[in-house]
């Protein structure tokens, strides 16, 4: 047990608060962190990051736990971002995908000469790709669910999740071979 | 090509999918050469981290704090009245200013210390102090855990193994996974083995038993074997597996904190969900709101009678879809 948990337990009856704050400071950034990659939307990150928080600070009482706190917060902030995104379901959802604009269309050619990292290149990509796309491709990359747990758990369709994966794929396949061709 | 490289790359492409691609590789250097830089590229998103993304601790805090000091105290039980609210604009009883929290739903909390855990403890313990909770782990699966009532899991839960040791009742809804079968010892002897099913445990009462919702379980207990399907149930007495039928209350004992005060229908469906598994969606028409409901306890009512407060409540349409869900349409609020 490390010195700051074992005074973590003991402050928990005098002052609530500071427990609070350190367990703010230890793991907040990294939730925001799991719930971002899943959504690729800081703003939506934070904003479940804080419910994560709220709610289990809540139940703290209720429940008692001898397991990594850092395992249980980020299973609730799982199960709470698939929950968002279900809600969002008609804007995941459709069915058949327009394979349109498939080139990558973020950076201007500044950024691109800039970016000389392939690996820059990609994240910059990823973090630019459109929201649908992005999202899928986030639960199946980073948190590496199945096609059908992420049909099942956001209620869409199979075939718009393989859509959806095959152009993030293109999407950044396309950037990659922009910035060499520069 | 290009859509079943990406397939095969995530593990998605089905055995004919693999063949094709085989043979479109072996087909010249050019193909090859495009299957290992698609590989090359996707392997590299793996190691993606956010750039420009630097969340705020110490504001979030605050914000938290703010929350804590505009919460009213903890609420009463209702009685078991089914009521609607009329109007709109009341207030529910808890106020957020955080952007896009939901009304949390009717949950006393009742004050105990609590203890935090270290990162590197290699046996996990959940423990149930008030009520019952849920709790979900890592392979996806759901626990109901009883009040009083530990769960117990080493570390590598989810990825090595899923081996659970209970101490206590729960009921689980276990995330179908055939690579790794997951069990439950409870007592020494009790023993249940799934790959994806829903069931309740119960360790702790004189009669020890296991009773099936759905699925299949294999119950073990001193070296006698059950193999359970839906709706059935096996006792241990003195050592030994008996048969016999289930009752509803096998599985509706976790619905006590199934409690409405002027909750949105929305959060109504979300709990019903969390506590059936994910049964129901939602389809309101335009001009339908937040439709508040209140009803106390609906302990001991099963998914269908629950349903069945529902429609008395508004005008609903209660369908079934084609995913097997339940889809509840609501067009008015009375």
């Amino acid at each position: 047990m490390s010195q700051s948990d074992t005074t973590l337990v003991k402050d928990l009856a005098s002052s609530p608060e500071t427990v609070l704050k350190t367990l703010y400071e230890k793991y907040y950034s990294y939730i925001c962190h799991v719930v971002y990659k899943m959504v690729g939307d800081s703003g939506t990150a934070e904003d479940i990051a804080q419910e994560v928080f709220v709610e289990v600070w809540k139940r703290k009482d209720a429940i008692e736990i001898n397991a990594s706190l850092k395992g249980y917060l980020r299973r609730t902030a799982v199960n709470k971002t698939l929950n968002h995104l279900r809600k969002k379901k008609l804007e995941l959802d459709d069915g058949g995908d327009e394979l349109g604009a498939v080139s990558y269309d973020g950076a201007s050619s500044q950024q691109k000469l800039e970016a000389q990292d392939l690996k820059e290149i990609i994240h910059k990509t990823i973090d630019s790709l459109p929201e649908r796309c992005r999202i899928i491709f986030g639960l199946s990359r980073f948190e590496e669910l199945s096609y059908r747990e992420i049909s099942e758990k956001l209620d869409i369709s199979i075939k718009t999740v393989e859509n959806q994966m095959s152009k993030a794929l293109k999407i950044i396949r396309a950037s990659v071979k922009n910035a060499y061709l520069e | 090509m290009i859509d079943i490289i990406i397939k095969s790359l995530t593990g998605e492409s089905s055995p004919q999918e693999d063949v094709l691609l085989n043979e479109w590789r072996s087909e010249s250097q050019l193909h090859e050469q495009e299957y290992l830089d698609m590989k090359e590229i996707f392997s590299m998103t793996g190691e993606y981290e956010p750039v420009d993304f630097k969340p705020n601790a110490e504001l979030a805090f605050q914000k938290h704090l703010a929350l804590l000091e505009e919460e009213p105290v903890v609420e009463e039980e209702k009685p078991e009245t089914i009521t609607r609210s009329i109007a709109p604009e009341e207030k529910s009883t808890k106020v957020f200013t955080l952007r896009r929290i939901s009304a949390v739903a009717a949950i006393a909390v009742i004050l105990i210390a609590v203890t935090f855990l270290f990162d590197n403890f290699t046996t996990n313990t959940i423990t149930s102090k008030q009520g019952i909770q849920y709790v979900s782990l890592d392979d996806g699966s759901s626990i109901w855990l009883d009040e009083g009532s530990t769960l117990k899991f080493k570390d590598g839960f989810g990825t090595d193994h899923r081996n659970i040791e209970l101490d206590g009742k729960a009921y689980f809804k276990v995330n179908r996974n055939e690579n790794l079968p997951f069990n439950i010892s409870a007592n020494e002897d009790l023993g249940v083995s799934v790959l994806g099913t829903e069931f309740t445990v119960d360790g702790i009462s004189e009669t020890p038993f296991v009773a099936v919702k759905s699925g299949k379980v294999k119950v073990s207990e001193n070296g006698s074997t059950e193999i359970l399907e839906q709706d059935e149930k096996v006792l241990v007495t003195e050592g030994k597996l008996s048969r016999e039928t289930t009752s509803m209350e096998d599985f509706t004992w976790r619905n006590t904190q199934l409690s409405f005060d002027n909750s949105s229908i929305d959060q109504v469906i979300d709990d019903l969900n969390l506590f059936f598994g994910e049964k129901l969606t939602l389809k309101k028409d335009d001009k339908v709101q937040d439709c508040p409901l209140t009803a106390g306890n609906l302990k001991d009512m099963s998914f269908e009678n629950i349903i069945k407060v529902l429609e008395v409540a508004y005008d609903i349409k209660a369908e079934q879809q084609e995913n097997g869900k339940l889809q509840i349409h609501i067009t008015n609020c009375k």
